[in-house]
């Protein structure tokens, strides 16, 4: 991708804005309703094209676009665009293994889901899709949501992935 | 007659052999240029330059820091410092320019060495790498993840692995010392010779002295700065003499006062009328305040949007008088900007730019007129560090 192209994503990932905020809750009672409601990873109740990021009716839009509504708290390159997809890294990446999570609404069903952030690492950095939400950001000494965190740690950082990890309720 | 014609024929002749002549008699062949030239800089550094730290975020391969004299609209020098970015250090003295590097055996994988780099300030040249525990925080950069003692005799490194400790660097000795377990704090903000504060997850700010040897490390932790994470203070403090100028979300000011033994919070104050926060202005952008210390003026970058535009550009400066808390000026800038800083003269000069297009803007600081803008500073700039000047 040429220089120009990136800094276009930049602007843009920059002048996104969701229209879909959600209610402001306390993190704790969100984190501690996913954490007890995680027997297993919750999915949408809808089946997903194995490896496609063709989004369904009860998923919408297109994970190609900092406008699709996962990505609300996120800020990186987007997967969907480096060979990934929104829930995998791309062929050559590994997966981090802690990442940074956020609320974001889904337009279909208007529930908040919590998504978990995972970024893909080992590689320089994908370039391609770049987006800048921060919906629900906090600095970095509270960590965990925090989007300015290289959760990639140790290791060089590609893209960042957007995992449903469940519903998130009061 | 003729010999008048003789005359001006000789004359015209000789003219005309003089200009022939001229450009050889005139113009000595060029002598060859001396070799291996590399230019240094002053022994000092001037006021007026101004450090531009750039995260390359195209590959996040090599964070730079460009050295840039904003009266001359021109660049100095650079230095490379491996993966992603950490804000630089600047000695008082100017004999150097510390950084904080991060590199891998094999570019991209491999072995992580994070390394403080010691380049000497006059020719930019490294003088010395100290290898630290590879545990420094890899994050978009603030100054608050690094720091110098007051006296400048210790570097102060925030880690993040998760787990939070601060590396302490004795600059003096030039070797590692020790590592700080700060569990729940982090940003580093030094404090003093021997003190830094650090802000921890529950609002609450970390107390921490030291003694030269680190043998001895006190830590006490202080009462919560806010009640609710709807309005946080963000890692973009500055420091005013004996007090950390905290910002919060909705742009009030926490003051912490660290001349006692024990801190002290002052009241918060607001940086907008009820008007204005009305009208949607908050404070936005990577590094969105500036001191000038002389002039006890507050530099911060505004921009009007929602509630969680806090990392938004700005397009406006406010510049209060911390003494009396009051607006003074506002300043519109050329370009928006996620960056600003300011020179430590008497006639202050006010640095922006905004991280996704490479140029540095140049406001004069107290007339608020436009400069002059110097293009094609790295990539995706972020940082501004002028020197410090005593």
């Amino acid at each position: 991708m040429n220089k120009k192209n990136i800094l276009d994503k930049w602007i843009e990932g920059y002048s996104r804005r969701i229209a879909n905020v959600t209610s402001r809750r306390s993190f704790i009672t969100r984190l501690g309703t996913v954490m007890v409601g995680m027997a297993g990873i919750p999915l949408l109740p809808v089946a997903r094209a194995a490896g496609g990021d063709k989004p369904m009716d009860a998923d919408p839009g297109d994970p190609k676009s900092c406008d699709y509504w996962r990505y609300c708290a996120i800020d990186g390159y987007l997967c969907s665009c480096c060979g990934g997809s929104v829930t995998a890294c791309p062929p050559g990446t590994q997966t981090s293994s802690i990442t940074w999570i956020g609320t974001c609404r889904n337009p279909a069903d208007n529930k908040d889901y919590i998504i978990s952030y995972n970024d893909c690492c080992g590689s320089a950095a994908c370039a391609r899709c770049f987006c800048h939400s921060n919906q629900g950001d906090t600095p970095t000494y509270m960590p965990f949501r925090s989007n300015d965190i290289n959760w990639c740690l140790g290791e060089a950082y590609n893209c960042s992935t957007a995992v449903i990890l469940g519903v998130a309720t009061s | 007659m003729m010999k008048f014609l003789n005359i001006q024929t000789n004359r015209r002749c000789l003219t005309a052999a003089l200009l022939l002549l001229f450009p050889l008699l005139c113009s000595a062949e060029l002598k060859p240029d001396p070799m291996h030239q590399v230019l240094t800089l002053p022994d000092k550094p001037h006021p007026h330059w101004v450090w531009v730290a750039d995260i390359s975020a195209a590959s996040y391969f090599p964070g730079k820091a460009y050295l840039m004299d904003a009266d001359k609209a021109d660049m100095l020098g650079m230095i490379t410092m491996g993966y992603g970015l950490s804000p630089i250090a600047l000695p008082a003295d100017g004999s150097a320019v510390y950084t904080l590097e991060r590199h891998y055996e094999r570019t991209s994988r491999g072995k992580v060495t994070d390394v403080v780099g010691i380049y000497n300030g006059v020719t930019l040249q490294l003088e010395k790498e100290i290898i630290i525990p590879a545990k420094k925080i890899s994050a978009v950069p603030y100054l608050s993840n690094v720091g110098l003692s007051d006296d400048d005799r210790f570097l102060l490194i925030y880690n993040f692995t998760p787990a939070q400790s601060i590396s302490v660097v004795d600059m003096h000795k030039r070797e590692f010392v020790k590592e700080i377990s700060t569990p729940g704090c982090g940003l580093v903000l030094p404090s003093g010779n021997r003190r830094f504060l650090m802000l921890c997850s529950d609002s609450s700010i970390l107390d921490v002295t030291f003694s030269d040897d680190l043998e001895q490390v006190t830590q006490k932790r202080g009462k919560k700065l806010f009640q609710s994470n709807d309005d946080f203070l963000t890692e973009k403090p500055v420091r005013y003499g004996d007090e950390w100028l905290f910002v919060s979300k909705s742009s009030f000011i926490y003051p912490v006062n660290v001349s006692s033994d024990k801190i002290s919070v002052g009241d918060r104050w607001s940086l907008t009328t009820e008007k204005e926060r009305t009208d949607n202005w908050r404070i936005g952008g990577q590094q969105h305040l500036a001191i000038h210390h002389q002039n006890g003026q507050l530099f911060a970058l505004f921009h009007q949007g929602g509630p969680e535009s806090h990392k938004d550009p700005g397009d406006q400066v406010w510049v209060y008088d911390v003494a009396s808390k009051k607006k003074t000026k506002e300043i519109k800038l050329k370009n928006i900007a996620s960056a600003i800083q300011v020179s430590q003269d008497d006639n202050p000069l006010l640095f922006s730019l905004f991280l996704v297009y490479p140029t540095l803007d140049i406001h004069d600081a107290s007339s608020g007129e436009f400069v002059r803008s110097i293009n094609e500073v790295g990539s995706t700039p972020m940082l501004l560090q002028t020197p410090v000047l005593k």
